[in-house]
């Protein structure tokens, strides 16, 4: 259970913004804890860029109340919070380690502190030799890299990320994500926007969904998968699942490996099934309940809120 | 540090160290003064040179009285004023030879004894004859030539006077306006002695600072307009509103930029101005009046960097910004329109007009400070229109830079516009 004593690090009520008779953003709630790795996923024109902005002051919600670390967003509060943004925004013909230091001195660093930290972070991403070139020379993946940097190097209490993957390898994608993850550890709030669902699911905890500015799936990523689950057992088995009344239907029954994606008929129970199979002596050797895949989920939701629309 | 002290100092040498900025400030100021020196150079050197020689009068007739001429020439330059221009080549008492005959005069020319030779005619008198030989000395020692000249006419008319006039009307006839006075009078009819009569000084030096404050504000305001445009397209915009206010990036960028375009201008005086400093001897800057017009730099800057830079955000191009801050720089020079009017009536009605509206102060009140002086009230009351009207702007560009931070590669409409400028 949540302290009460400590400051929630974002929070938002009702919050809506309109740009013209476009509706940005309408009626949004969210909470961010302290140390979480929170998923605002949604697709593309959706508000996540709007409601990122208005966390950061850059913009100010028509409606609604937005709270930073327990009140309403103070100047000083920009040097607590990251920011990295979809598109890269560097000095493309300064040197990296000019820029780092730079925008540590903006979040309020020594000039000493930013250049340790400048130091310290070009090392942990493997760019301690390109310091001091230009940004401009350095290839697309590692200018993210040092976009990250920039937005870290201040040890920020709110981390704001806005596709950190994106023009990274694998290896540099699993380097971010160890970097994140480390963010998390060290009690760091981590906002997280991206279109990786796969990411999303290793990382974050709960996740709020936004589609035409209203958020239509919000929680624990465990019960939102939950609550799209289909009711499918994947299983290795003797058994015939033909002749099981609780099945409505089968795929791959005739796979190599013997495993079959069997779908239950509602109200069925995976529980039900199993019974099933060892009252008619089979023998099991593999039984797992299958979930949704987030993506699927996030198809699903947006196709139903586009239709909707029309 | 302060936000904007830190962002000052960040545009400063991110400007300085740019290889255009480099090129602009040394190369520039290079290349205008050695154009410039060149021929000046060359035109002393050869007039020096054909200073020393003097020049051949042949006077078959005897009419020339080189020793009269010689002493009124000199009587002429000791009551020249001071403060008058100087001579490319003085007049010399010695500066004549005369020779009974063309040949040998011909010959002191060619070996460079004589500077010219000056042949008058024997029917002078009657004709008016006078064949000049001089050799080639391009297009240059023309001025040279046309001075030296003077010398050999004066000799001629004091020698043919003396024949019908003597002592002060001699030394009249010879130099009618060999001390000339003037006196200004001002709105109250009271006349003052104009200690600089006759001289285009004290008004070219002024008007050389009224350039280059002109200059150096649209310098220094261009490399606002420039930086912020690059922000934008670097996407860079959004990252610095995440760290700081768009004041403070206003504000800063208004500091380190303005310091830009003051070393600028600085080095141009350094590189140019003050090497050039003995040709421009003659020109008198009235400290004070440029003192006063500096002030007038700073606000006009100031309120020029913050309507460049909040136009800055609005194009989608470096090429688009600049058509649209077009505006702003006839705005800014439109008082050079009414120069004459100005310089004629300072303190009249256009001059006082055009000081009170905060696109032509700057301008109208450099002007007026180059040509006499500003009631103090006018002074009071353009810098508190100048004032006011910098808050405004500075307010308008930081809603723009805010709100232009969501716009990429779309140009507002003027309703748009509008909203951003009143949102909170």
């Amino acid at each position: 259970m949540a302290d009460s004593s400590v400051p929630v690090p974002i929070r938002g009520d009702g919050i809506t913004k309109r740009f013209g008779q476009t509706v940005a953003l309408d009626t949004v709630s969210l909470q961010v804890g302290g140390g979480e790795i929170f998923g605002l996923l949604g697709p593309n024109g959706a508000g996540k860029t709007t409601l990122i902005r208005i966390i950061l002051d850059i913009i100010k919600p028509d409606a609604g109340r937005l709270e930073v670390f327990g009140r309403t967003f103070q100047p000083a509060d920009r040097d607590r919070i990251g920011y990295l943004p979809e598109e890269r925004g560097l000095y493309p013909r300064q040197p990296v380690a000019a820029v780092l230091e730079y925008m540590g001195a903006l979040k309020g660093m020594s000039r000493a502190d930013a250049r340790a930290e400048t130091a310290r972070w070009l090392e942990r991403l493997g760019l301690a030799d390109v310091a001091a070139r230009k940004v401009e020379q350095l290839s697309k993946g590692n200018q993210q890299k040092v976009q990250i940097a920039a937005t870290l190097i201040a040890r920020p209490d709110i981390v704001i990320l806005d596709e950190p993957l994106s023009g990274l390898d694998p290896v540099s994608a699993r380097l971010v994500i160890g970097v994140i993850r480390g963010c998390a550890a060290a009690g760091q709030t981590v906002l997280l926007s991206t279109h990786q669902m796969g990411m999303v699911e290793s990382l974050c905890t709960r996740v709020l969904m936004i589609a035409r500015g209203r958020v239509v799936l919000d929680g624990e990523l465990r019960d939102i998968k939950r609550r799209f689950s289909s009711n499918a057992i994947r299983v290795q088995s003797t058994a015939d699942y033909r002749a099981c009344p609780h099945v409505e239907r089968i795929e791959d029954p005739s796979t190599p490996d013997g495993f079959a994606a069997v779908y239950l008929r509602a109200p069925a129970t995976g529980d039900e099934f199993l019974h099933w199979m060892v009252a008619t002596g089979a023998r099991v050797e593999h039984f797992e309940r299958l979930s949704t895949p987030l993506e699927e989920i996030f198809v699903r939701v947006a196709t139903e809120q586009a239709v909707e629309a029309t | 540090m302060n936000k904007a002290l830190i962002i000052a100092r960040w545009e400063f040498l991110a400007t300085v160290t740019r290889r255009a900025y480099i090129f602009s400030v040394v190369a520039m100021p290079l290349l205008f003064g050695i154009i410039g020196a060149i021929p000046v150079l060359s035109t002393r050197s050869a007039a020096s040179s054909a200073a020393d020689m003097p020049m051949a009068i042949v006077d078959p007739a005897g009419l020339v009285d080189l020793e009269l001429a010689g002493r009124l020439a000199n009587e002429r330059a000791q009551a020249r004023p001071r403060a008058a221009r100087p001579e490319l080549v003085p007049a010399r008492p010695d500066g004549l030879v005369k020779y009974g005959e063309l040949a040998p005069a011909l010959e002191a020319l060619s070996v460079r004894r004589v500077a010219a030779v000056y042949e008058l005619a024997p029917d002078y008198l009657a004709s008016g004859t006078i064949s000049v030989y001089t050799r080639s000395s391009g297009f240059f020692g023309q001025a040279f030539a046309n001075q030296r000249q003077g010398q050999v006419i004066d000799a001629i008319r004091a020698s043919l006077l003396q024949t019908q006039l003597s002592g002060d009307a001699l030394a009249r006839a010879y130099a009618p306006a060999a001390r000339l006075e003037r006196f200004t009078v001002d709105g109250a009819g009271h006349p003052s002695r104009d200690e600089d009569a006759g001289t285009l000084g004290p008004f070219a030096g002024s008007f050389i600072v009224l350039i280059l404050l002109t200059m150096s504000i649209f310098f220094s305001a261009g490399f606002l307009q420039q930086g912020t445009v690059e922000d934008r397209q670097n996407r860079v915009m959004e990252i610095l509103l995440s760290s700081v206010t768009a004041e403070q990036l206003l504000i800063g960028k208004l500091l380190g930029l303005g310091a830009a375009g003051l070393l600028q201008v600085g080095l141009y005086v350094v590189l140019v101005i003050v090497p050039g400093s003995t040709v421009l001897s003659f020109f008198q800057v009235p400290l004070g009046g440029v003192m006063v017009s500096l002030v007038y730099f700073a606000l006009g800057y100031t309120l020029f960097a913050c309507l460049m830079a909040g136009f800055g955000m609005i194009g989608r191009t470096q090429q688009e910004t600049a058509q649209l801050s077009a505006l702003w720089t006839l705005a800014a020079v439109s008082p050079m329109w009414f120069i004459m009017a100005i310089t004629a009536a300072p303190n009249g009605l256009m001059a006082r007009a055009l000081s009170f509206f905060p696109l032509t102060s700057p301008v109208t009140m450099i002007i007026r400070l180059s040509v006499g002086s500003v009631p103090p009230m006018d002074l009071l009351i353009s810098v508190v229109v100048l004032i006011v009207a910098i808050y405004f702007a500075l307010i308008g560009a930081a809603r723009i830079f805010r709100a232009a931070t969501l716009m990429y590669g779309k140009r507002p409409n003027l309703p748009e516009l509008i909203r951003w400028l009143r949102a909170a």
